[in-house]
């Protein structure tokens, strides 16, 4: 069981997406399966950005970044993206 | 569609009976015109644009002391009445109709078509579904069924299945509490439901026809005098179908491919039922609302 008290946020690391993750487009969001381990997540809008820009190339602080463009934030929405990442990572669809 | 055909031979009663469900018709043939009437009383007699694929020839004969159900080439069994001999048939009936829909998913909710609209209503056990489809049905909206629709090709189908009304509907819905007192059962702990209702014996047009849906709403109780309705991501409708509906055995991707082919073409909301009145005017309004853009 992975323990997301003990995930630090690496903010220059180019996370990249867990192989295998079926993906089904709903409009607003994504549904995936991971069939290794048998579940299905749920994800919005913010959180199907950040899965798909973790492609090995793009590091977690360019996601940042990409997200404060496209939403047209003020300021980086950091906590936001750590915890997506936490989630992402907890859930082992991204590593 | 259930249709019944009729005849008399010479000397004992010869009755067939033709039984519809989806993909599965039934002949019965019956020698006892009590075992017919309570038969009635259990088959669903929704009219169903789904043709039979599988046919099933079955015979139940009056046996000193009972009946004896000849069930095809895979069982006979013996019964003691015709209640009995009755409920039987109708188990195996929907267990076989069960069966044959096993490569498809199955989602819990009711379905009505609302001017040309088709809305899934979702929900856990006891959220009310039942309750608000019976309203509708009397309010002569073209109800599918009240408990599961079956996904095909991008479409649902409701699973003809008479409708189990609690006590509690009976109090919300007149006409319902107006069926004959005969109907009501007390309830028993395994068994909550007190009426088997089917809208075509009441009148009503029960016509079960596939079609993609238009609408999906979540129907959740709430204690509040009035109801509200609030529209939901498709995301996270995702969630509440995937909980509420079970897959094809061992196919775990075609489940999801199914739930999100419903939901791709569908407005989704969240229908937190307070009264009645105001939970069938809310969930009227919303299908009928024109379909937004983008």
């Amino acid at each position: 069981m992975y323990d997301v008290r003990r995930f630090v946020m690496d903010w220059d690391r180019a996370y990249t997406r867990a192989p295998n993750l079926e993906i089904h487009s709903v409009s607003d969001g994504y549904v995936i399966y991971q069939p290794e381990r048998d579940r299905i997540h749920y994800l919005n809008h913010t959180s199907v950005i950040v899965l798909e820009l973790c492609n090995g190339g793009t590091t977690a602080r360019e996601i940042a970044a990409f997200l404060k463009d496209a939403y047209n934030l003020s300021e980086l929405p950091t906590s936001d993206v750590e915890e997506c990442f936490t989630k992402l990572c907890a859930e082992q669809m991204v590593q | 569609m259930l249709h019944e055909a009729l005849r008399r031979a010479d000397g004992p009663v010869a009755l067939t009976r033709i039984v519809h469900l989806l993909a599965c018709e039934f002949a019965i043939r019956i020698s006892s015109l009590d075992l017919d009437r309570c038969l009635d009383r259990l088959v669903p007699h929704a009219r169903q644009e789904f043709p039979p694929i599988s046919r099933f020839a079955w015979t139940v004969s009056g046996e000193a002391g009972g009946f004896r159900l000849d069930l095809g080439s895979e069982e006979s069994l013996n019964v003691a009445s015709h209640e009995r001999a009755a409920e039987t048939l109708v188990a195996r009936m929907h267990e076989h109709a069960f069966g044959s829909l096993a490569a498809l998913t199955k989602i819990h909710a009711g379905c009505v078509d609302i001017d040309g609209r088709r809305a899934l209503v979702v929900g856990h056990g006891r959220a009310g579904k039942t309750t608000l489809m019976t309203r509708l049905a009397f309010d002569r909206a073209a109800v599918q069924g009240d408990e599961m629709v079956i996904v095909r090709d991008h479409s649902v189908i409701a699973y003809p299945r008479r409708f189990g009304l609690r006590r509690g509907t009976l109090d919300l819905i007149p006409e319902a509490s107006r069926l004959a007192p005969g109907r009501v059962r007390e309830p028993s702990p395994h068994d909550y439901q007190v009426v088997s209702f089917d809208p075509a014996e009441q009148g009503l047009d029960w016509r079960i026809r596939e079609a993609p849906v238009d609408d999906i709403v979540l129907l959740v109780r709430h204690d509040n005098p009035m109801s509200s309705i609030s529209p939901c991501d498709r995301h996270e409708m995702a969630r509440h179908v995937m909980a509420n509906s079970h897959g094809p055995t061992g196919d775990p991707r075609q489940w999801i491919r199914d739930a999100c082919a419903i939901l791709a073409g569908a407005r989704c909301s969240i229908l937190t039922m307070g009264d009645l009145g105001s939970g069938v005017a809310m969930l009227r309004e919303a299908v009928r609302a024109p379909a937004h853009t983008g």
